[in-house]
């Protein structure tokens, strides 16, 4: 488990570093990047023109990256966008990784006792989840329900996407189960919720940082997956995956408007990303 | 194992009826109403009625999933009047998805021609992504720590972060635009045309999974590499290539072949934002299409082609580690 | 060609590629258009042969005349099914297949006579009795015809349409070559409906009862037919060598490529691999309009809609008169369309201008955000703009569409009503959700509301969309719900009559109505822009069939003569020019 030297190993690998650095960074700009520009991300600035090829003006000392389609402040669209993504892929990560969690362990701790046949439908529950096809599932939604709110996609991206936790928890579940001092605690006479959260889980908190931080990054891209599909938050809150649809359509006469949701998508997922090889490289080191 | 086989299967049998008949559930309590998409947003409203009657939509839910169900698979001689035969015939096996509302064709009419360009793609993919994973993973994890490895390490990262919008997007403008190697979209009409237009999606899909099995196979290699049976191979003076190829590929396979076995759902499913970019007649597009115009006979269909693949796919992997694994069978 | 580019040149220009890539984030920047591939020449002659290549956005379901009634199925159908009349370079009804029409004095007896020696794609020769067939088929109830109602004034339609009769009444063929259409009362659409594609004569093969496999291998009398048709891939029509007009048409064949995104559409264009393009983003029509090398071989299409927000003149808050006026009053029309511009036309009429041009003192809503305010009091919601208190104290939700205009629009009514004390939460929800949901009593507050004239006629704007019979508690087209008797009374009126003058008139206090009242807040028309390349002839946009394109025709010599070199972009020196001016 986490330890010094897992702290120093973690500081030692430069991937993770930089991984830490983007992900502060993207923190950063969502806490202040609305109060740097000033603008309001909804509100449309009628006044500004059009350059000579009668194309939306880039940047200026009022816009500095230019305004959108609807002549909206691109940075501060851009800035919102993040408060969006790291709100959406924080909370959904932790339903998604509760769910699994709790379903792994169980399964796990059931697996060939008497309560077996719970293990068998938590098992056939997750082969179900995992042969549906989402993302049809949720555009269908999506289109017919339209008053997608936060708390929706929460609920979509946490609850569809804890199934391969799940399974990979329950084999380290009955991995850890067989050690020597669950056995011993068991003829102590603790009770089964006890042995779980004292003695199993700690011992699979680490595979479950390492999915988490990999899974923040997975729903930042589900998120703008939605977003830019249209089926995500409605108009005119801004998110990045909408940003990128929007600007798809002028993307030969401004591609700015998908490049910039473009580059910050990527960054942050890399970010995310990097931070999650670091920890786990740090929890389960190949010692060389 | 006989009875191990049975049970897997049974298993499989229901999970594809849970999730088609979960679909069937869900679409059919959405608020919405296909037969005014048939009629067209200018339609009057005895029009609809009359469409919405011949389209059998007036009936309960009940009713509707009994005679979807019971179409599904029959056996027998095609109906007498064929012209309206809307069934895929294998043998004295008839499958009948229905008829499209809007294509009106039928569903596994419509079905077998998006396969083809679907597999295409995503067999290129396939291929993509193991020669890739297989080569690069092995070359970085018998560098370790060199200049190679460590841009391996960085390239997969990129691959693994860039979602597929991105990626394809770049590729279109950058390949197809900009340097004009390959066609911008579509299918082309010949078989050559096809296989040109098709790198540039297949790219797009396979970029992803290239990155994720270099890194799996890197890792694995690694771990491989320092086990005690290599050790002695190498200090029997056996060169270095046969020891990696010989002795730890092979395993180091071994969780490339189970991932590959999982991802192939995702490859049939059709990459439903790759065929978007790409103007690919495959699968995706297919179900983007249905779910627009709630064509729900496509989308059913959609549904159960993809889940009897994942379903199929997974059986295939565990049958295999039963076979190679004793104590699975066991438990 | 290719093999001549050097490693290190790919190599330069990825880095190029990748610099301006860093340069586009940070900076903005201006584009800009390749001059055309290709010259016009003055004195080139019209000749056959050729290809004319295009695209659509979206896919074609369907070429069955009686079931496709969407604009890309419309546009290819106009090319392989005559009818018995059509519209004129000018939108004025004239004969097509038939050599004369000519009604009845009462207005409720149209006879028919058909062109001899017109030749169906079968080769056989059109009779009345084909034409009284397809009429029939495409009525008949098991067709899943989309409008089958449009046509409900023809005597027996009831009767015909409900299965109780073997045949149409009302339609009665006269000879071989003559048939008289009965209706029940005089309608002054009925001409225009007969120049739909429902009613076109059909061959023999498509029978007396719809097949869905005619649409695969459809067979008309229209100077094109189908060669092939693949769902999502390419629709290709080739000429019907025995087309009734001698010497038409030009082309060899018409290929339209399905389903390509419209940034596609313009890059193929631009490389010379689509002779004819119609579904710019405004970003790019722009770019081509305001290029000098382009100018004259663009035209915008006549605009045949009208949107704007429907209100719910039966819920709260709508039932509310004048919240219903203060929203017509606080719409920014001219902000609005500045969103596309040229695209999107400020429209604060109901009937769009080709159909009835505004004239001063014609009546439409304004913009005017005092007297919106002024409303508000009068609502019994006053809202104060500058302490921004007061106002109709609850959201409404705003239905849209996905994937359209209407959600952007949206957007900006959103800015519009804050300012007078409305706030509104948009919904965006795909097609098949809207048409359900707006068309339902008491469901929908407020919404993207847009017609489509199905045909040139001003009454299209008024009855199906707002007159009382449209109400229902289900499938209701109204979907503001609006009663008015005096408007039903003008709409009955104008439509029995024979009157241009007349009718114009009535519908004149038809638009006073619906200004006034607003059921609707109507604020814009959208329209496309066209371009060809400089070797088509022979065309321009239609008033009323879109991209009609019967009588193009290529300048195969102008097509090779170039205005810069196709192959310029494989120069080493021209391609880096040329890949950093695209990025540009």
């Amino acid at each position: 488990m986490w330890d010094d030297r897992a702290t120093r190993r973690f500081f030692a690998n430069k991937g993770a570093s930089v991984g830490l650095v983007l992900v502060a960074l993207l923190l950063l700009f969502a806490i202040l990047g609305p109060l740097l520009s000033g603008h309001h991300p909804d509100h449309s600035d009628f006044e500004q023109g059009r350059d000579a090829l009668g194309q939306l003006a880039g940047s200026s000392a009022r816009h500095w990256l230019g305004v959108d389609h609807l002549m909206r402040d691109l940075l501060s669209r851009l800035a919102h966008g993040a408060r969006v993504s790291l709100l959406v892929a924080f909370v959904a990560t932790t339903i998604s990784i509760g769910m699994g969690a709790i379903v792994g362990l169980i399964a796990g701790y059931a697996e060939g006792t008497r309560a077996r046949s719970l293990d068998n439908a938590l098992m056939r529950l997750v082969d179900v989840g995992l042969s549906f096809p989402y993302l049809l599932l949720v555009m269908a939604i999506g289109a017919a329900v339209g008053e997608t709110t936060i708390l929706t996609i929460l609920l979509v991206l946490g609850l569809t996407s804890w199934f391969g936790t799940a399974r990979v928890i329950r084999s380290k579940t009955i991995q850890v189960r067989s050690l020597d001092f669950i056995a011993a605690s068991r003829a102590l006479g603790q009770s089964t919720p006890l042995i779980i959260l004292r003695h199993i889980l700690p011992n699979v908190a680490g595979p479950l940082i390492v999915i988490a931080s990999a899974s923040v990054a997975q729903m930042i891209i589900a998120e703008s997956v939605l977003s830019y599909l249209q089926v995500g938050l409605p108009p005119p809150t801004a998110t990045w995956g909408r940003m990128l649809q929007e600007g798809q359509r002028m993307y030969t006469a401004t591609p700015r408007l998908v490049v910039a949701p473009g580059v910050l998508i990527f960054l942050s997922v890399l970010g995310f990303n990097l931070v999650g090889e670091g920890l786990r490289d740090a929890l389960d080191p190949h010692e060389d | 194992m006989i009875g191990y086989l049975l049970r897997r299967v049974g298993w499989s049998l229901f999970t594809i009826w849970a999730v088609v008949t979960l679909t069937f559930v869900i679409y059919n309590v959405l608020p919405e109403d296909p037969a005014r998409v048939i009629a067209g947003p200018q339609a009057r409203p005895a029009d609809v009625a009359r469409i919405r009657t011949q389209l059998g939509l007036d009936q309960p839910i009940g009713v509707r999933y009994v005679r979807y169900m019971s179409g599904l698979v029959s056996f027998g001689p095609p109906p007498a009047d064929a012209k309206d035969d809307s069934a895929w015939a294998l043998g004295p096996v008839r499958i009948d998805l229905g008829v499209s509302y809007l294509k009106r064709k039928p569903v596994v009419e419509l079905l077998g021609r998006a396969l083809p360009p679907t597999l295409l793609v995503g067999v290129l993919a396939l291929f993509v992504q193991i020669a890739v994973g297989a080569f690069g993973g092995v070359l970085a994890a018998m560098r370790r720590h060199s200049v190679l490895d460590w841009g391996t390490v960085a390239l997969t990262l990129v691959g693994i972060s860039a979602p597929t919008f991105l990626t394809g997007l770049l590729l279109q403008h950058l390949l197809a635009r900009q340097l004009v190697w390959f066609p911008l979209d579509g299918y082309g009409q010949t078989s050559a045309e096809r296989l040109h237009s098709a790198v540039l999606p297949a790219l797009t899909l396979g970029l992803f999974g290239a990155a994720y099995y270099t890194r799996l196979v890197r890792d694995e290699m690694i771990g491989l590499l320092k086990q005690d049976y290599i050790r002695t191979a190498r200090a029997k003076g056996q060169r270095e290539w046969v020891v990696v190829y010989k002795h730890a590929l092979r395993n180091a396979l071994m969780p490339l072949v189970t991932v590959v076995g999982l991802s192939m759902g995702g490859l049939v499913g059709g990459a439903i934002v790759t065929e978007k970019i790409f103007r690919w007649p495959g699968i995706g597009s297919l179900s983007v299409d249905a779910i627009v115009e709630r064509d729900g006979p496509v989308i059913m269909g959609v549904v159960l082609l993809f889940s009897t693949v994942v379903v199929l796919a997974n059986l295939l992997v565990d049958l295999s580690y039963a076979v190679l694994d004793p104590r699975v069978r066991r438990s | 060609m290719r093999s001549t580019r050097t490693k290190t040149d790919v190599a330069s220009r990825g880095g190029q590629w990748a610099v301006r890539c860093l340069l586009l984030l940070l900076l903005g920047c201006e584009a800009k258009v390749s001059p055309p591939l290709g010259v016009r020449r003055g004195d080139a002659t019209a000749a056959r042969g050729g290809t004319l290549r295009t695209a659509f956005f979206t896919d074609v379901r369907s070429l069955d005349a009686a079931t496709a009634f969407d604009t890309a199925s419309a546009a290819i159908e106009s090319l392989i099914y005559d009818r018995l009349v059509t519209y004129d370079a000018h939108g004025v009804i004239v004969p097509q297949l038939a050599e004369s029409v000519d009604p009845s004095a009462d207005g409720k007896r149209y006879t028919f006579t058909l062109r001899r020696g017109v030749l169906l794609h079968d080769g056989a020769e059109l009779t009345a009795d084909d034409v009284k067939r397809s009429i029939e088929r495409s009525l008949h109830v098991k067709t899943p015809c989309p409008v089958p109602s449009y046509y409900e004034r023809i005597v027996g339609y009831a009767a015909y349409h409900d299965g109780k009769t073997a045949s149409l009444e009302g339609v009665r063929i006269s000879g071989s070559h003559a048939l008289t259409i009965d209706l029940t009362e005089p309608d002054a659409t009925f001409l225009h409906v007969m120049a739909l594609p429902i009613v076109a004569p059909l061959c023999k093969s498509a029978g007396k009862v719809y097949d869905r496999t005619f649409s695969s291998k459809p067979c008309g009398a229209g100077p094109f037919k189908v060669d092939r048709y693949e769902n999502g891939q390419i629709i290709r029509l080739v000429r019907h060598d025995g087309y009734w007009q001698k010497g038409k048409p030009y082309l060899d064949a018409i290929e339209w490529s399905l389903g390509m995104q419209s940034f596609t559409q313009r890059f193929k264009f631009e490389r010379g691999d689509l002779d004819y393009m119609r579904e710019f983003s405004e970003a790019d029509s722009t770019l081509f309009r305001k290029s000098p090398a382009w100018q004259g071989h663009g035209e915008w299409e006549p605009s045949l809609t009208t949107a704007g927000s429907f209100m719910n003149t039966e819920m709260p808050p709508f039932d509310n008169r004048h919240l219903r006026r203060a929203v017509s009053f606080a719409i920014n029309r001219e902000q609005v369309a500045s969103v596309r511009p040229g695209h999107v036309q400020a429209q604060a009429k109901l009937v769009p201008e080709i159909i009835i041009p505004s004239e001063p003192g014609y009546p439409a809503q304004t913009f005017d955000r005092e007297q919106a305010l002024r409303e508000m009091a009068l609502a019994g919601y006053p809202y104060d703009p500058v302490r921004r208190t007061g106002g109709y104290p609850h959201e409404i939700p705003y239905l849209a569409i996905i994937d359209s205009y209407s959600g952007q629009a949206a957007e900006v009514y959103k800015q519009h009503l804050e300012q007078i004390g409305i706030r509104i939460r948009i919904q965006l929800v795909g097609w098949p959700t809207f048409l359900a949901k707006s068309s339902r009593r008491n469901t929908v507050a407020m919404g993207f509301s847009g017609w489509h004239a199905d045909f040139p006629d001003p009454s299209t704007f008024f009855e199906p969309i707002l007159s009382s019979g449209a109400i229902q508690d289900e499938e209701s087209q109204n979907a503001a719900f609006f009663s008015n008797a005096e408007l039903d009374d003008i709409l009955v009126r104008a439509r029995r009559s024979a009157n241009r003058g007349e009718r114009l008139a009535l519908y004149r206090q038809a638009e006073a109505i619906v200004a006034r009242e607003a059921p609707w807040a109507t604020v814009y028309g959208y329209r496309y822009f066209e371009l060809w390349q400089p070797y088509v002839h022979g065309y321009r946009p239609h008033p009323v069939l879109t991209q009609y394109i019967r009588d193009a025709w290529i300048d195969r010599d102008g097509r090779k003569l170039s205005g810069r070199a196709r192959g310029a972009r494989r120069a080493p020196t021209t391609t880096l020019a040329l890949a950093l001016g695209g990025l540009r």
